[in-house]
């Protein structure tokens, strides 16, 4: 059981995101965009962070950069989320410090696997 | 003057030899006609005497009359002969004192003559009357007669061999004056010849060396205009002038030229115009160029001027005439040049009013500026020193930088909306990209949603679902795979023709083979497909973009293990052509085929077989369209070979990154 932070701004992707890692035995909080998600991190910093890349205000890749440079989460795993497949979309998501990353239209339990795997990780 | 005397010199040396043949003539005259009939005659009265002698002895000795007719002939012959010397011997030619001499000795001669016919014609009577004669006395008398005669002849002899020794002196005399005359008039020839030779040939020659420096490019040569005759110094001086001609012309050529290069050079129409005008005015001699554009209604939209120091500005009041003039002189094909703007001739004429106003303005040349059908403008050039002709070269160099003109400027206007061309195409690529991207970004997020939740329920996260619920369930799911694909190859379809996204590396195809064809195995297993890569000899990488090679080679494999029925076989070989050097990647199955009416479409957006329409295989009809542009994008080259149920080979070939070298090798390789 792990807390993991949830930003995603189309409210029916969060909602079934939300559901599935819920449903995996996780504790988790959902916000929409990534102001949101900044000040959710900071108030108590989560185990694991989903982000979309593409997001109104703070994008996916600037929260990363931001949790990186923030001591207290610099070493949380981050998956980000992103409706653009492209090599170069990626390798930057990548560079921002993320270490997932799912391209959109994706398979939940894909997802909570890749959750499950990196806090498997996080913890050994 | 030299030829003058030698021809005196000449014509005295003929007149010595026409004398001295004319001497000879006189003296052999003399002797033929004179002194050689005297003797004749002379020895005629001898003969004739001897014979009356004879004919008067024969009657004394037989004392009868009878040869008294050939006395009487003999007397007739010597009065004849003697007649005939006298008239000989008192011929003019014979000097004074000859024709006296003669005369004397003629006289005495006679004398003795008479003597003797008085006594032959009393000896005659006497034998007639038959008395005695004395024989003594006739033989006295004829003795007397002989020597008279004998007087003469010797007169006449030495004067015979006096004229003959005076004609063998004057032969020589002839002969030696001729020669002499000859060898005068060879000096004088030679005088002449070589007086012609510094006059004429050497000129000449200096001349004909001066073409020769010229033809070899050597501009500057002139003949010598001072030497020689005075129609070589004018054939010279003609020669000059029409080389400087040449040269002219040549340097008003390389002036053309020149400012062609430089205006081909230039970027702007301004830049043009002020290059052109500030280049021909020196050469031409003018002081002043007026370069004016106009647009099609006439209006000047462009003015330049240049000017030499000292002149005010040109007003810039020539746009009621630049239009019309440029039109009319457009049109007609044709120029104006005008020696003298003030002259009574074109006094009048409307279209060099601006230029006949300006005090500086003498002679005028106005050359138009256009294109096609369309004039552009005007080159005016101006002198004010005076009237003046313009000369066909200088004409001519207006001309050619009118033409450099107007070709730069629809250059540049071509230029102009070529840049903008491409800047609205590539605005518009840009735009079809980014709405691409950004439609499939938007039918992400839904889909994404839909497949989750899709999954959440056929897993069970949301309670049991009958099995009639999961085959609805999965129906949709399906379908979302298929949205999801057809928004993959619509990203895949703009990404490989876009040239402006695709990143360019040296691509080892044979790598990208190699992991298509293992990304695939697990599908080729699911359906029962043997699926077999060989690779063979690598001609070295392909320059292109890996992803979207990737996706060609993943298209065309994904392709044979789809429509190959279980049991069948798929063959990936990779290799090189050692003919053309390029990259062949073959696939080939023994799959259901395409039919033959539709391989020309198979590379057709959203076309599919028709054995595949009826959603046995889901496919967006993308596949081969990607593949399709992908190779193309690649300077490739796609072939599709199929038999109707007998399977398909489908071949990309690419060019390698140094194909060149690669055949070269080969070349050098034994």
């Amino acid at each position: 059981m792990a807390r993991v932070l949830v930003a995603e701004d189309d409210p029916d992707l969060r909602g079934m995101i939300e559901f599935k890692l819920a449903s995996a035995g996780h504790e988790v909080t959902v916000v929409a965009d990534g102001d949101a998600a900044m000040t959710s991190a900071r108030a108590a910093p989560p185990d694991l962070a989903v982000l979309d890349v593409m997001m109104p205000g703070m994008s996916g890749i600037e929260v990363c950069e931001a949790l990186r440079a923030d001591p207290v989460t610099a070493a949380t795993p981050i998956i980000m989320l992103t409706a653009r497949a492209q090599s170069a979309d990626v390798s930057r998501g990548l560079a921002a410090g993320a270490d997932e990353y799912l391209v959109k239209p994706f398979s939940p339990r894909s997802l909570v696997e890749h959750v499950e795997k990196l806090l498997a990780a996080a913890a050994s | 003057m030299l030829v003058t005397a030698v021809c005196v010199f000449m014509l005295l040396a003929c007149g010595a030899t026409v004398y001295s043949l004319l001497a000879q003539s006189a003296t052999v005259t003399q002797l033929t006609t004179v002194i050689g009939p005297a003797r004749d005659a002379s020895a005629t009265v001898l003969q004739a005497m001897t014979d009356a002698d004879n004919a008067l002895a024969t009657a004394q000795a037989t004392r009868s009359a009878a040869p008294a007719e050939r006395l009487a002939a003999a007397r007739e012959r010597v009065g004849e002969a003697r007649r005939v010397a006298r008239d000989l011997l008192a011929h003019p030619s014979l000097g004074e004192r000859d024709r006296e001499a003669y005369r004397r000795l003629q006289d005495e001669r006679d004398r003795a003559l008479t003597a003797w016919w008085d006594y032959a014609d009393d000896a005659f009577a006497r034998v007639a009357a038959g008395l005695p004669v004395d024989a003594t006395t006739r033989e006295v008398l004829l003795d007397r007669f002989r020597a008279e005669h004998i007087a003469l002849t010797d007169k006449l002899v030495a004067n015979r061999d006096a004229l003959r020794t005076a004609t063998r002196e004057l032969v020589p005399d002839a002969t030696l004056v001729t020669l002499g005359a000859t060898g005068l008039v060879l000096v004088g020839v030679m005088l002449v010849a070589r007086r012609t030779a510094r006059s004429l040939t050497v000129p000449i020659a200096g001349l004909r060396s001066v073409v020769q420096r010229i033809e070899a490019g050597d501009l500057s040569a002139r003949a010598d205009a001072g030497a020689g005759a005075r129609e070589v110094r004018d054939l010279a001086a003609a020669f000059n002038t029409l080389a400087a001609d040449q040269a002219e012309t040549l340097r008003l050529h390389e002036v053309a030229l020149e400012v062609e290069l430089t205006v081909r050079a230039v970027s702007t129409v301004r830049e043009a115009i002020e290059a052109v005008c500030a280049s021909i005015g020196p050469p031409l001699a003018a002081d002043r160029v007026v370069i004016s554009l106009v647009d099609p209604s006439g209006e000047i939209v462009r003015s330049t001027q240049w000017h030499v120091e000292g002149l005010p500005d040109f007003p810039p009041d020539v746009s009621p005439y630049a239009g019309p003039v440029a039109e009319e002189l457009w049109r007609r094909s044709t120029y104006l040049a005008v020696a003298d703007v003030r002259a009574e001739g074109v006094k009048h004429d409307p279209r060099i009013a601006p230029f006949r106003r300006e005090a500086d303005t003498r002679g005028l040349l106005v050359v138009p500026i256009g294109l096609a059908e369309r004039p552009l403008g005007t080159i005016a050039v101006s002198d004010g020193t005076g009237p003046r002709a313009w000369r066909s070269a200088q004409i001519a160099l207006v001309h050619h930088v009118a033409a450099a003109l107007a070709h730069a400027i629809a250059e540049v206007d071509y230029r102009e909306h070529q840049a903008q061309h491409v800047a609205r195409l590539e605005r518009l690529d840009r735009q079809k990209d980014d709405f691409l991207s950004t439609v499939s970004h938007e039918l992400r997020t839904p889909l994404a949603s839909i497949s989750g939740y899709l999954e959440l329920l056929l897993d069970g996260d949301a309670g049991e679902v009958t099995p009639e619920q999961r085959h609805m369930l999965q129906v949709m799911e399906r379908n979302g795979v298929r949205l999801r694909a057809l928004v993959e190859d619509l990203l895949a379809m703009n990404r490989a023709e876009s040239s402006h996204v695709r990143a360019d590396t040296a691509v080892e195809l044979a790598g990208v083979v190699g992991a298509t064809v293992e990304e695939l195995r697990p599908l080729a297993e699911k359906n029962g497909v043997g699926l077999e890569l060989s690779l063979g000899t690598d001609p070295g990488p392909v320059l292109g973009d890996r992803e979207d090679l990737q996706r060609a080679v993943g298209n065309i494999v994904s392709n044979a293990v789809k429509f190959t029925p279980r049991g069948g076989q798929v063959r990936v070989s990779h290799t090189g052509d050692p003919a053309t050097g390029e990259v062949v990647v073959t696939c080939s199955d023994t799959g259901i085929g395409i039919p033959r009416a539709d391989l020309p479409h198979l590379t057709t957006q959203f076309f599919r077989a028709g054995n595949v329409a009826g959603d046995v295989v889901p496919g967006t009809g993308l596949g081969l369209a990607i593949v399709k542009a992908v190779v193309d994008a690649h300077g490739g080259q796609l072939t599709v070979d199929s038999t109707e149920g007998r399977g398909t080979v489908v071949t990309l070939r690419f060019p390698t990154l140094a194909p060149v070298t690669a055949r070269s090798s080969e070349v050098h390789t034994p």
